[in-house]
This record gives C-alpha cells, sequence and structure tokens, in this order.
C-alpha cells in the first residue's frame, strides 16, 4: 500500500556543507588536513599489501586549480560509490581501519565544498585495470564515468578555489598548512609548481626519532614554539601508543594561561590542547606528542575523555616523575632553575606524590619573614622552623619574629600547609610547628610585679580596653622605644570584626554571633614594661588619664601593627587626644 | 604605593590564581588595605568578589561577616549602592544561612522576609523569594511545601534574580524524585538530559542524582545517568568543592556498584569537608560512612590536614566508619534541634543501617 511505504531521509548538502564549515570545523583549511589524512590513509592500506612501497603525496598548483595526488591504493568504481558517495561512511577496510587508518567518520571529503564548488576525484585502483572519474557537486549530485587508464596507481583529487577562498590555494598558504597539520607525517609530501618541485616533508620528524640528540630536540623545540627552552625530554605511554617530548619553559607561567602544545593523532595534527591528557600541574612545559591509540571526538579537533586517555595520563605522570628524579642526580644546577622558575607547579605534583616531596624537599622554596628560602636552606640554618596557614597571622607574627631570630614560613597559600605537614610527617627528628601570634607572647620576658602594681594596672586597662573586644598584658621585649603592641589571630581578628558588625541593624548580622570565637581568644595589647612611658602608666592613679593614656597606647598599637581602625576606635582616640590637650592647657590657664 | 595601586595588583593577581583558597586569601588582603583606608566602595566591590569566590566552594566562613558589612554600608549609605548589585548573593547568603546548623529558625525566616522586602522594594518579582524558599522547604524534606513554593515561583514573571532555568528545574525533578515519583521526575528531567538547559553545575548534578536515586527501581538507567555524570565531569574539570553534594551521591553510586574507581574519587574529594558548610559536612559524612561500613584497610593518598590522615597511607575503615558516623550524627541532631523534627538523625540512621 502506498501509505506504508517506506521514504528515504533527504539530505539538503548546502545546509549540510554550512554545518561543517560553521559548527563543526574549525577553519576552512581542514579540507587540507582530510585531503592529507586521505592520501596517508590509501599509502597506508598500499603499503599493507606491498611493504617496501614508498608513499608519496605531490601537490600540484594550476593557477586556481590545486591537484592532490598520493600514490596509495586507488579507487575502485565500487569504491568511488561506496566510500566518496555515501555521507557518513568511513572507508574501513577490514581490521586495519581502526587500528592504522586516520580517518573515522566519513565526511572529511564534504570539507572540500567548503572551498570549492565541485570535487573531481580521478583514481586508478592497483585492484583493477581501469580507471575511474567521480565528480561530486555542492547541491549534492554526482557523476562517475570510467576514464583513460591513469599513467600511475593512487588518487588525484582537484578542486577549484571558490572565489573567496583563492589566497587559501596560493602555494605559500598551503605549504604553511601543510606543515602545520601534517609535519608528523611518515610520508614524503612535494609541491609542484611551473615544473618546479619542492620536498616540504620527508616523513621523519626529529622528535619522534628516539635517536635524536638533546640539541636537536631542542632547536627543533625552538623552531616550532619560537621558545628557547631550558631543557627537553622524551614522553612515552604504551597504552596511549605515545611518543612525544616535553619542553620545560624558561619563565613563570601564569596558571591560568591557556597552555598550548601540538597533539597529533596518529601523526597527523589534532589540536594545539592536551585537555584531559596532561595534568594541570604540567603548566610549566610545552609539548609535542603523538598518539596512535587515543581517540579523537567527531570534529577531529580534540581528544575523546576515556579510559585509554585516562591510563595515558597515569603513565605520562610517570615519565614527568622519573625525568625530575634523574636530573636530580644528573644535573641538580637544572633542577634547582627549574624549581626556582616553575615551584608553584612541582610544589602542585609534590603535596599529592610522597615520592617526590621525598626526593625534591630541599628544593622547595617557601615565602618566610627572612625572605623567600628553600627547605634545605631553612633546615641548615634554623634548629626550630614555624610556619602559619594564616596571611593575617604571618603578617603580625613576621613583624615580631624577628627580633626573636625566628624562622616562620608563610603557608596560606595553596599547598604550602599540605606540604609543610608532609614534610614534619617525613622529618620527625626536625622541629616544625604551627605558630599563632599569641605563640609570641609567651616567649616575651614575663614583667617583674612588686606590690601587684601589674595585676591591678591589667584589672585596670582590661576595663579601658573591653569596649574595643581587647585585653591587657604587661611582658618586657626589645625594643624599649615599643610602648605596646597589638597581637591577634585570624580568629581573634574575626571575632572582633563579627562584634562589631553583629552590632549593626540587619537580619543577617544577628546571625553573626555564631561565628564569634572564644573570649579567651580576644586581641591581646600588650604593653612594655621595659619602656620608661609604661613604667610611669602603671602608676597612674588618676582614672581619667589612664583612660586617655590607654586608648591613645591602643590606637597607636593598631596603626603600628597596620591594623584597620575602625571609627568607635577613631573616634576614642580622638577623644583622648582632647582630654589630653585639655590636660594640657588646665596649667597655663589663669587661675580663677 | 598608592594603596588603589596595591588593591588593583592584588585584583590583577586573582586574575592569574586557579585556586579559589588561593583567591581567598588575595580578596582578604585586598579588603585590609581597603579598610586600613576606609574605602568603603572597595570594601563592597571586593567583598562581593570574595563572596562569589567562596561561593564556588563548600565553605562560608568569609561570606557571612563579608556579607553583613555589605548592608550594613548600604543601609547607612542610604542611595550610595545599588541593592540590586547585591540582591543575587542575597539569595546565597539565605540558603547558607539555613545550611548553618547554629543559626535558628527565627532568624532565617527573617532574612527570608527582608530578601524579599528588599526585592519588592528594587522592583523585582517574588519568584526569586519563592526561589530560595523552595531550596529551604527541601532542606526541611517538607516535599510538599517544596512543590507549593515550586508552583508560587511558576506563577511569577522572570527577571534577573530570579534562579537559571537549568536550576529551577533541577529543583523540581528533586522534588519528584524525593516523593519517589521517579517516572515524572524523568519526563520532567528532560530538557536538562538532553542539554538544553544548562548551567555551571547542571546537568551534571542532575545525573548525580538521577543515578542515586534509580540505583534501586531503574539500575539501567542508573548507569546510564551514572555515565553521563562522569562524562560532565570530565568535561569540566573545574568543578571545586560546591559540588560536593552531588560528588557524594556519585560515590555512593559508585559503592553500591562496586565500581573501581570508587577511591580514587574518594581521595579527590575526602578535604571537601575541611571548614565546609554544616549541610555539606552532613551530606559527606552521610554517604561517606555506608561506604566505610565495608570494614577491612584501603591505601589512600589525602591530606595531612584530615583529622584522621595516616602518614602510611593506610586506613582502617572501621576507624573511618565511626569518624562519619559520629561526626554526622553531631551535625545531624544539631539541625534536628534547630528544624524542631528528627529528619536528619532518621535520615542517616537509614544511610548506614
Amino acid at each position: 500500500m502506498e501509505n506504508n511505504r517506506p521514504y528515504q531521509f533527504q539530505v539538503n548538502m548546502k545546509g549540510m556543507i554550512e554545518l561543517l564549515s560553521e559548527h563543526i570545523y574549525s577553519s576552512p583549511t581542514v579540507f587540507i588536513r582530510e585531503l592529507l589524512q586521505n592520501g596517508m590513509d590509501a599509502v597506508t592500506v598500499r603499503k599493507g599489501i606491498d611493504e617496501h612501497h614508498k608513499g608519496r603525496i605531490n601537490i600540484i598548483f594550476e593557477g586556481d586549480t590545486l591537484i592532490f595526488q598520493d600514490n596509495g591504493i586507488g579507487l575502485t568504481t565500487e569504491d568511488v560509490h561506496q566510500f566518496l558517495s555515501v555521507i557518513g561512511q568511513s572507508s574501513k577496510r577490514g581490521d586495519l581501519a581502526d587500528k592504522d587508518l586516520i580517518g573515522r567518520f566519513g565526511i572529511g571529503l564534504l570539507s572540500c565544498l567548503v572551498v570549492s564548488e565541485t570535487i573531481v576525484v580521478e583514481s586508478r585502483a592497483l585492484v583493477q585495470s581501469s580507471s575511474v572519474k567521480w565528480i561530486g557537486h555542492a547541491d549534492g549530485t554526482y557523476n562517475v564515468e570510467v576514464i583513460d587508464q591513469l599513467p600511475e596507481i593512487g588518487t588525484r583529487v582537484i578542486l577549484q578555489a571558490k572565489k573567496e577562498w583563492r589566497s587559501l590555494f596560493k602555494k605559500s598558504a598551503i605549504k604553511e598548512n601543510i606543515l602545520f597539520y601534517g609535519s608528523a607525517l611518515p610520508i614524503e609530501v612535494n609541491l609542484i609548481e611551473g615544473g618546479k618541485t619542492e620536498q616540504i616533508l620527508d616523513g621523519n620528524p626529529v622528535w619522534l626519532n628516539s635517536e635524536s640528540t638533546k640539541e636537536e630536540l631542542l632547536a627543533y623545540g625552538k623552531e616550532l614554539f619560537k621558545t628557547h627552552f631550558l631543557d627537553a625530554f622524551q614522553l612515552h605511554s604504551q597504552t596511549g601508543e605515545l611518543q612525544g617530548v616535553a619542553y620545560i619553559i624558561p619563565n613563570k607561567v601564569n596558571s591560568t594561561a591557556s597552555k598550548e602544545h601540538k597533539i597529533f593523532l596518529k601523526r597527523m595534527y589534532l589540536s594545539d590542547q592536551a585537555k584531559n591528557l596532561l595534568p594541570e600541574w604540567t603548566s610549566f612545559v610545552r609539548c609535542v606528542i603523538n598518539s596512535n591509540a587515543l581517540q579523537p571526538t567527531a570534529s577531529r579537533e580534540a581528544l575523546m575523555n576515556n579510559a585509554v586517555l585516562q591510563e595515558t595520563k597515569k603513565e605520562l605522570t610517570q615519565c614527568f616523575k622519573d625525568y625530575l628524579k634523574l636530573l636530580s642526580m644528573t644535573n641538580l644546577h637544572l633542577l634547582e632553575k627549574i624549581i626556582s622558575i616553575h615551584h608553584m607547579f612541582i610544589k602542585s605534583l609534590a603535596a599529592s606524590d610522597a615520592e617526590i616531596i621525598n626526593l625534591f624537599e630541599d628544593y622547595l622554596p617557601f615565602e618566610t619573614n627572612r625572605g623567600t628560602l628553600s627547605f634545605g636552606e631553612i633546615k641548615e640554618n634554623f634548629n626550630q622552623i614555624y610556619y602559619t596557614p594564616s596571611l593575617d597571622d604571618f603578617r603580625q607574627i613576621r613583624r615580631i619574629a624577628g627580633s626573636q631570630k625566628k624562622l616562620v614560613i608563610n603557608a596560606a597559600y595553596s599547598y604550602e600547609t599540605e606540604l609543610i605537614e608532609k614534610i614534619k610527617q617525613n622529618n620527625s627528628v626536625l622541629f616544625i610547628e604551627k605558630i599563632y601570634p599569641n605563640d609570641i607572647l609567651e616567649e616575651f620576658e614575663e614583667a617583674e610585679d612588686t606590690n601587684q602594681t601589674i595585676e591591678k594596672f591589667i584589672f585596670k586597662a582590661d576595663k579601658v580596653l573591653k569596649k574595643n573586644y581587647c585585653k591587657a598584658e604587661v611582658k618586657r621585649f626589645d625594643p624599649i622605644d615599643t610602648t605596646a603592641i597589638y597581637i591577634a589571630d585570624e580568629k581573634a581578628l574575626a571575632s572582633k570584626n563579627i562584634k562589631s558588625l553583629s552590632q549593626t541593624n540587619n537580619p543577617f548580622a544577628a546571625t553573626l554571633q555564631h561565628f564569634k570565637q572564644q573570649e579567651d581568644n580576644m586581641p591581646v595589647l600588650c604593653f612594655n614594661q621595659q619602656n620608661d612611658l609604661v613604667e610611669k602608666l602603671l602608676n597612674i592613679d588618676d582614672e581619667e588619664l589612664f583612660e586617655a593614656l590607654v586608648n591613645v597606647l591602643y590606637v597607636q598599637a593598631l596603626m603600628l601593627g597596620g591594623y584597620t581602625i575602625n571609627k568607635k576606635e577613631m573616634d576614642t582616640f580622638n577623644h583622648a587626644l582632647y582630654q589630653f590637650v585639655v590636660l594640657g592647657m588646665s596649667s597655663f590657664l589663669p587661675k580663677i | 604605593m598608592n594603596y588603589n595601586l596595591e588593591i588593583q595588583k592584588r585584583l590583577l593577581k586573582l586574575d592569574e590564581l586557579k585556586s579559589f583558597h588561593d583567591k581567598i586569601v588575595i580578596l582578604k588582603e585586598a579588603i585590609h588595605i581597603a579598610d586600613q583606608h576606609n574605602d568603603i566602595d572597595w570594601g563592597f566591590d571586593l567583598r562581593l568578589n570574595l563572596i562569589q569566590q567562596e561561593r564556588n566552594t563548600s565553605k562560608c566562613k568569609e561570606s557571612f561577616p563579608a556579607f553583613a558589612w555589605i548592608l550594613n554600608a548600604s543601609d547607612t549609605n542610604e542611595d550610595y549602592f545599588n541593592e540590586s548589585e547585591f540582591l543575587w548573593e542575597y539569595k546565597w547568603m539565605f540558603c547558607s544561612a539555613y545550611r548553618n546548623a547554629s543559626v535558628s529558625m527565627e532568624q532565617i525566616l527573617e532574612i527570608g522576609e527582608d530578601l524579599n522586602r528588599r526585592l519588592e522594594k528594587n522592583g523585582y518579582s517574588k519568584r526569586a523569594y519563592y526561589n530560595v524558599m523552595t531550596g529551604l522547604a527541601l532542606h526541611l524534606r517538607d516535599y510538599k511545601q517544596a512543590q507549593k513554593y515550586a508552583d508560587l515561583a511558576d506563577a511569577e514573571l522572570v527577571d534577573e534574580m530570579t534562579n537559571c532555568p537549568a536550576c529551577e528545574l533541577d529543583t523540581k525533578v528533586e522534588i519528584l524524585m524525593f516523593q519517589g515519583m521517579t517516572d515524572e521526575a524523568l519526563i520532567k528531567a528532560g530538557d536538562l538530559i538532553n542539554k538544553k538547559l544548562t548551567c555551571y553545575s547542571m546537568p551534571f548534578q542532575t545525573f548525580c542524582s538521577l543515578s542515586h536515586h534509580l540505583l534501586k527501581k531503574k539500575p539501567e538507567k542508573a548507569a546510564h545517568f551514572f555515565e553521563k555524570a562522569i562524562e560532565e565531569y570530565n568535561a569540566h574539570n573545574q568543578y571545586d568543592s560546591s559540588v560536593g553534594y552531588s560528588m557524594g551521591l556519585l560515590l555512593s553510586y559508585m559503592h553500591q556498584t562496586d565500581h573501581p574507581d570508587k577511591w580514587k574519587f574518594f581521595e579527590k574529594v575526602a578535604d571537601w569537608e575541611i571548614e565546609a558548610e554544616d549541610i555539606h559536612r552532613y551530606n559527606f559524612y552521610k554517604y561517606m560512612a555506608s561506604i566505610m561500613k565495608e570494614g577491612g584497610t584501603v591505601q589512600l593518598n589525602l591530606s595531612a590536614s584530615l583529622p584522621y590522615y595516616q602518614k602510611s597511607g593506610e586506613y582502617d575503615l572501621k576507624q573511618l566508619y565511626q569518624y562519619f558516623v559520629n561526626s554526622g550524627f553531631e551535625i545531624a541532631k544539631q539541625f534536628d534541634n534547630r528544624n524542631k523534627n528528627n529528619n536528619f538523625t532518621r535520615e542517616l540512621e537509614q544511610a548506614i543501617c
């Protein structure tokens, strides 16, 4: 019955080409990649029959016409109908297809219609006595005819440049793109124009030759990435059937910048991004890599994230570790240089790898109150090593620790605390302790207290300071001219901030009380008993003068320490100054 | 150096940093400089930035005081700051309030009303308010009420304060899932499953949720959504600890299906509990406890900051189980006291039975 007749889907070829050019392919130049790929696959198949066959691709320029000619297996009339005329039909040829051929999706040739109105394919197959000509048009139609036997076995693809793409068909542009896409191909590629032949690829790239010297690799890296690299080392992975070279970048790298590599799949260029293939911490290298086992996405511009890729990533991680280990034995100077430039990435690796941390802990640099020092230097020069995971705390401790000859590491940024705690676990003989600003107080000399003067002073000063969420202490410390120092660890400062904010009038502020720390963790104003002014302050009885002096010393200590002074504290300070002015003036006013 | 330049220098560094922890450290430094100079404009912008960065993590330690400061600065300098600039963050902060077990229900509702008032004052519809109230009802495990709020939200106009369509739809799918209406949930999730609607963490979170909820009833579908979730996870390798809840669901799925990468994932997320919001810690403990229950020992590469860190890398799962169970019940009790029910305790008991 007519109603039950099955209908065939129709494909709008023009729409399909737009889809390819605008959505699947990122550049019109991909037709060069696709033609190289087809040529390479045809030669691979022929080599399967005759292993001594020497493959070759010739690109011939005739005005706006471009001829891509390979000496591969060629196409029979049947092949032409099957492979060239059915979109989405890959030219799979048995077991060889998945393993050795580059093309997979059967949409490659369509990319030629982005730049040419028609595609003419002339081919002489190894296994057929006649030659065949296929003409594909952008409107979706095609013609096939038998033609006179071509002189050579292989395939010629003839393209006529669309007006807007003529510049792409020039020899210089084609050469540039062939070197871009196909520089790793194991095949000779020649450009022929006006009877002159120029060989641009010999099929043996230096980076895929395991016998290449380091100098040769570095020279290649310099040419490829236009960078004079610090060093180069080879990469390999059995799972990914991967081979390549990693080049150490000679300058600091921004961790968020895009990492440009050269990734080849079956020796055809795939992408400049190695997303998911290389771990994040490898940002200090640029790699040129070829894999025969990883899979491309349909656009052939990225790698599929599958189990093979994950395993390959692990094996590549091992290559990096092996290289760093080897350097530690053969070229310590270079290792130190690499770590001094790229410590951020090496630390990231070390934080998650016990073996690396054991090997490199001495070379890792840390920011300390005495400048940036390697852990080896720290270990050698300081018996006691302190660290703090809080930047606020480091800022405070740095000011005080210097006079106490203490070494304090700033471990506020990523991996630092993790690394130091792991180093501590590995070195039980070393003294490595977390330090808080209040610990510094503990080490100040105790105040000399006769007649309970200090006790009484603290009682009175606490009453004044409590309004500013602070408590008093008296110690003896250097330098003598410092009257008092304000000490608050990160939590105490946060509590002070919360206390001040929770008094504001919005429903959110009321919740802040839940985040406040215990009162015993209040900031401390530590008075210096060795200071003359403090010595006098300890014995002042006048309450008004006492309060004014304590408030002035409090705000002065905040200023000295670089702390934020809030409006209430500023008002207190101004009020105290006013009291001093009044007190000072009172001696000069006429007596009534 | 001029303090403005000092702040700008830190903002430039901020762009170079990848880790959210480091971004927060640098922003706190910049805020410190702004406050030292009583610059409320910088103080306002930097604190908003800080909240946005912390939002990408499982923590909400810095955002509470930062947001209280912003509200205060806006209220005490009337007409100086535009409230619309922080109402989106206010929605986040409302959610953080109920995710914190020590914030009372009265305070939560008061914050909700304040948010509602400010939304209205600035000409926004009530949809954003109903969005966050749906979240609160889900937190209270009151699914009928959650559905009511979702319906109320649908009846309101969409504006720039409204949750994104992907998140709104994911919430509706969750409500159906929690009520056991799996077929309806699957139909509802269509636009997320087919990626017609996407955002930062969708459909990753939807896939995690579907794989977890469907495991018992429709294991084949669950396996399909699990694969999809892993695909999304791999495609967005920048996911940070803010997706901790979904990672818990994934791990739970991996455990129940004896997935070979279970411990690899555990290593990845184990330290997300450090200083995390109460609700993140509760969810993490709940799903991890059931994993640890199997007993035995396992070799793990974990952060030295974890309370149960072992230098040898060998972990006794019985001990870990005890740690997760105890910690889980502790928070569950706090939530139940606050929420005046026993939903969290009961849920945890069911998870480990």
